[in-house]
């Protein structure tokens, strides 16, 4: 059975069942959020002025912290410091903490969020936390965009775009690139943002392969006859990942070009046949070399890679 | 999937009908026109947006007793061409769930790409697909009061669709009706933990791959592609069918452990590993009158199969050390090693029907086995440090050095067929890297510079460098409560290797800069503009006459955008006009209007109006041209 026809009804489910759950009068099952101290019981509530917060009961940071209309004020006090002095003086602004810039990110988010892993690294990579690139820069707690999943203050491309226009603009206007913000991809389905620089910013496979593997799985191989460009090089030896002004997104305006300009062993030590002196390359037949060479990613039954 | 839409859509209204109550979601479905002039299978190929409903966009963020968080996000679901569903959902600290369905229509029939014929100006080329790529992920995570936090996940990736290819056979290329269905599981479980400063994630997956690849000669294709005879004799098929099947298992593991020394040092270790064995068959039959060099002789009839195994062996491991030298400023370094083990062994079995010596004598039917080994290993070590300044003032700083190498064997074995080619031996690579950058930030102003350096010592491909050298410049400045912002990036990017023999030469240099101004509440403009120049040129030797050429190629584009943006009240209107034109050996011009306008009837319902249009100009017009308009219609609903 095709997923969408699932997704219909299962999503009108979901729609129906959980707008009555959430307004059952029953007490929450679980509550992580420490019961408030009499003397913030009887100091107002932070979303009593600010309203728009009320909303943060669906914020990630709120999970397991707070429930519908009931935001404690020591949920908020995690990232702003202690409000009481705030509320006494009728809101005034001085008296809380506002994070902003490198010391904002550093005094609230990285004191959760200091994690690294094989790919991520607060410390060395390309976004660290510094002056210019913090975890504010891109993340916006209170208003993220509507449809981001990561609290992101724009949508990403918009985000990316702000230092990375050239690429963007490679996928914005060459007739064949991925499509960013269709069908779920986005810069970072291949780059993994807090990631360190060069090719330790791709976002591998689970199983440590090229990030184009995720989706591309039949080019994984391995093939008996592998193509040097794949088992020695990279997808990107003949391909431009973000956008190309040649069809499949090829580096050359011709197939032939690709092709030939490794397939040319005019002096030794490289890797790449020269093709038999049939292939007339003046000749349209010889122009597409895949026209012959189907199975160029790799071929389990032909060394030629014909099929 | 009309019908799937129309029943989702159904079902929503039904059941907010009936509870008549406040729902937190917002949902966006209606229909999309296409209006399209000029060559409909480019811009299939090209953006491939078509007539359907489409639920443009829904999402629901709630939280109820059973969960502390629901999410649910759709975007552009229904008539595709890509679609996503995610859903995000946690239980306090139970549990969390994640779940990503991705769907992707892929349409290829380009009027330039495997057609030889393009020159008697017949389209599309030989090679066609109309396929659906639909990936589901799942992953559960489960929390608990101990060290560890187990996890589940599922990942599944289908692949399917009917194309066209060509086959080389008997001295001719033939047009083949292609169906192709592939299948990708992945199943995975591990767990992550913490034991006061050390904590980790360790996983198991276990991959498999199944693919079905049918082949039958289309109707018509009967006499290939090249009329002529063959040493006098005619060539042509009276029917050619394959059957492809491939099946692969790949078992891997991936952990990392990171530890803490009293927050100054934090020192990391990663190791990934896996093996991947495939195993292949190929059925193959075919009828008519073939020529082949390889056993000098004329034939009418083929029958092939092959058996092959296929084995990956992967692993990379490596470590690192992050330290903090002062606040702000942290040195790191770290050391990894990939290593890659591939091999291969095929049984080709072929036999000729009978087969004549071209000379007409010695009728039989005659029979080929190949029986093939491959294996190519490839070692790679990166060595690197990194030193960090974050914040000198509004300053900050980043320096690396890395040092990458290496080593390749090519192993042939007897019949020399190892990477197409008849090539084996070893080849070595070491490229010493210097990359820094610095930006300064202050007060809304952003200035930054970065170069990176590359010096290699041999290439493996003719077109590796041996130096590169890229630049990259950027300025932006942001007002305070933004309400104008201006950005410039410049980036140049020359790589080279000046061997005689290769003489690769390649330069790209590219500038962009945008500005955006919002003067009143609710109104911003912005308007963008691009170059991007990029010429490469490498020597080559053609085949047909051994005479040495340059292979260069260029591209000159320019892209010019400018669009506005505008809400007040229950309306907003957000355009933009672009225009992009490529100069170089592949010239095409681009232009594309967007309007989207959305009006709020009330405060839970509206209507958004989207209009698209893309026209796409290629010198040849009867190639490549088309203009395409898309009108879609789209109720929004917000409880």
């Amino acid at each position: 059975m095709r997923f969408e026809t699932l997704a219909g009804p299962v999503l009108a489910l979901c729609v129906s069942v959980f707008p009555l759950a959430a307004q059952e009068q029953t007490p929450p099952a679980t509550t992580t959020a420490p019961p408030p101290a009499a003397e913030e019981a009887a100091l107002p509530s932070c979303t009593d002025c600010h309203d728009a917060m009320k909303t943060f009961v669906t914020n990630p940071h709120a999970i397991g912290k707070a429930k519908k209309d009931a935001i404690p004020n020591s949920l908020c006090e995690t990232c702003h410091g202690p409000g009481k002095e705030h509320i006494e003086n009728g809101g005034d602004k001085t008296k809380i903490f506002k994070p902003v810039g490198l010391e904002g990110s550093n005094k609230t988010c990285m004191t959760c969020h200091n994690t690294a892993t094989d790919r991520i690294t607060r410390r060395g990579g390309m976004h660290s936390n510094s002056v210019a690139v913090n975890c504010l820069t891109c993340h916006s707690i209170h208003n993220g965009d509507a449809h981001s999943q990561h609290l992101l203050a724009k949508n990403e491309l918009a985000l990316c775009a702000n230092c990375h226009s050239t690429q963007v603009t490679s996928f914005k206007y060459q007739p064949y690139a991925h499509r960013l913000g269709r069908g779920g991809m986005e810069c970072d389905s291949c780059h993994e943002p807090h990631g360190r620089p060069g090719r330790e910013s791709l976002r591998l496979t689970r199983a440590g392969e090229a990030p184009c593997l995720t989706c591309h799985a039949d080019k994984r191989g391995p093939y008996v006859f592998q193509h040097g460009a794949i088992a020695i090089g990279e997808c990107t030896t003949c391909h431009e990942p973000h956008g190309s002004a040649n069809p499949k997104r090829l580096k050359r305006a011709t197939v032939m070009q690709v092709c030939i300009e490794c397939h040319s062993p005019i002096g030794p030590g490289t890797l790449g046949s020269q093709p038999p002196s049939f292939h007339d390359i003046t000749s349209p037949r010889f122009r597409n070399c895949t026209t012959c060479h189907v199975a160029i990613h790799g071929s389990n039954r032909d060394p030629q890679l014909l099929k | 999937m009309k019908r799937t839409v129309i029943i989702t859509l159904a079902l929503l209204l039904l059941t907010m009908a009936a509870h008549a109550q406040p729902a937190p979601f917002e949902l966006e479905a209606g229909y999309r026109w296409l209006d399209l002039k000029g060559n409909s299978d480019m811009y299939r190929s090209q953006i491939n947006e078509r007539n359907g409903f489409l639920i443009r966009n829904f999402t629901m963020s709630t939280q109820t007793s059973e969960f502390d968080r629901l999410r649910i996000d759709i975007n552009d679901f229904g008539v595709g061409p890509a679609g996503s569903l995610r859903v995000a959902a946690d239980h306090g600290n139970l549990w969390k769930l994640r779940l990503g369905y991705r769907t992707a229509d892929a349409f290829s029939a380009l009027p330039n790409f495997a057609n030889p014929f393009i020159g008697q100006g017949i389209i599309p080329g030989q090679h066609t697909f109309n396929r659906t790529r639909r990936m589901l992920d799942i992953d559960v995570d489960f929390f608990t009061d101990k060290w560890i936090s187990p996890f589940v996940g599922y990942t599944w990736n289908n692949n399917h669709g009917p194309g066209t290819t060509t086959y080389d056979f008997g001295q001719d290329e033939f047009r083949l009706a292609q169906n192709l269905t592939e299948r990708d599981h992945e199943f995975r479980a591990g767990t992550a933990f913490r034991i006061g400063a050390v904590s980790g994630q360790v996983m198991q997956g276990w991959r498999n791959f199944n693919s079905t690849e049918s082949l039958s000669l289309l109707t018509g294709a009967n006499n290939g592609n090249n009329p002529g005879p063959i040493i006098g004799q005619p060539v042509s098929a009276t029917d050619i069918t394959r059957v492809d099947r491939t099946h692969v298992d790949t078992p891997f593991t991936n952990l990392y452990v990171t530890g803490d020394v009293r927050n100054r040092v934090r020192l990391v270790a990663n190791y990934v590993h896996l093996a991947a064995s495939g195993d292949g068959t190929d059925l193959e039959s075919a009828n008519g009158s073939f020529a082949s060099f390889a056993i000098s002789r004329f034939f009418t009839g083929f029958n092939g199969n092959s058996r092959s195994a296929a084995r990956n062996d992967t692993w990379r491991g490596g470590g690192r050390a992050e330290v903090t030298l002062v606040p702000n400023v942290d040195l790191v370094a770290g050391f990894q090693r990939e290593h890659r083990d591939l091999n291969g062994t095929a049984l080709v079995d072929s036999v000729f029907l009978n087969s004549v010596l071209f000379s007409g004598a010695d009728k039989k039917d005659l029979e080929t086995v190949l029986n093939a080994k491959s294996s190519v290993q490839r070692d790679t070590d990166v060595l690197n440090a990194t030193i960090a300044a974050h914040a000198i003032g509004p300053f900050s700083v980043r320096g690396e050095f890395r040092e990458s190498k290496m080593d390749v064997d090519v192993a042939p074995d007897l019949s020399e067929i190892v990477v197409p080619g008849a090539q084996g031996g070893t080849f070595n690579r070491r490229i010493r890297t210097f990359d820094t950058d610095a930006n300064y930030a202050k007060s809304g102003l952003l200035l930054g510079v970065a170069w990176r350096r590359d010096r290699a010592n041999e290439p493996i491909f003719r077109t590796d460098y041996l130096d590169r050298d890229r630049y990259r410049l950027r300025a932006g400045w942001k007002s305070p409560k933004d309400f104008f912002r201006v950005g410039a990036t410049a980036e140049r990017m020359i790589q080279n290797n000046d061997r005689p023999d290769i003489g690769y030469d390649a330069h790209v240099r590219q500038i962009s800069g945008d500005v955006e101004v919002a003067p009143l509440a609710g109104l911003r403009f912005r308007a963008s503009a691009s170059q991007f120049r990029a010429d490469s040129d490498v020597i080559i030797r053609h085949p047909e006459n051994f005479t040495l050429d340059h292979s260069i190629n260029m591209e000159n584009g320019r892209a010019e955008e400018g669009g506005v943006s505008f809400f007040r009240g229950p309306f907003s209107i957000d355009g933009s006009m672009s225009r992009f034109e490529n100069r170089g050996t592949s010239p095409f011009l681009i232009t594309r209007q967007h309007a989207r306008v959305t009006y709020d009837l009330k405060t839970k319902a509206g209507v958004a109006f989207e209009w698209d249009r893309d026209k796409y100009d290629e010198p040849n017009p009867a190639f490549g041209y088309y203009d395409a308009s898309r009108i879609g219609i789209y109720l929004r609903w917000r409880p």
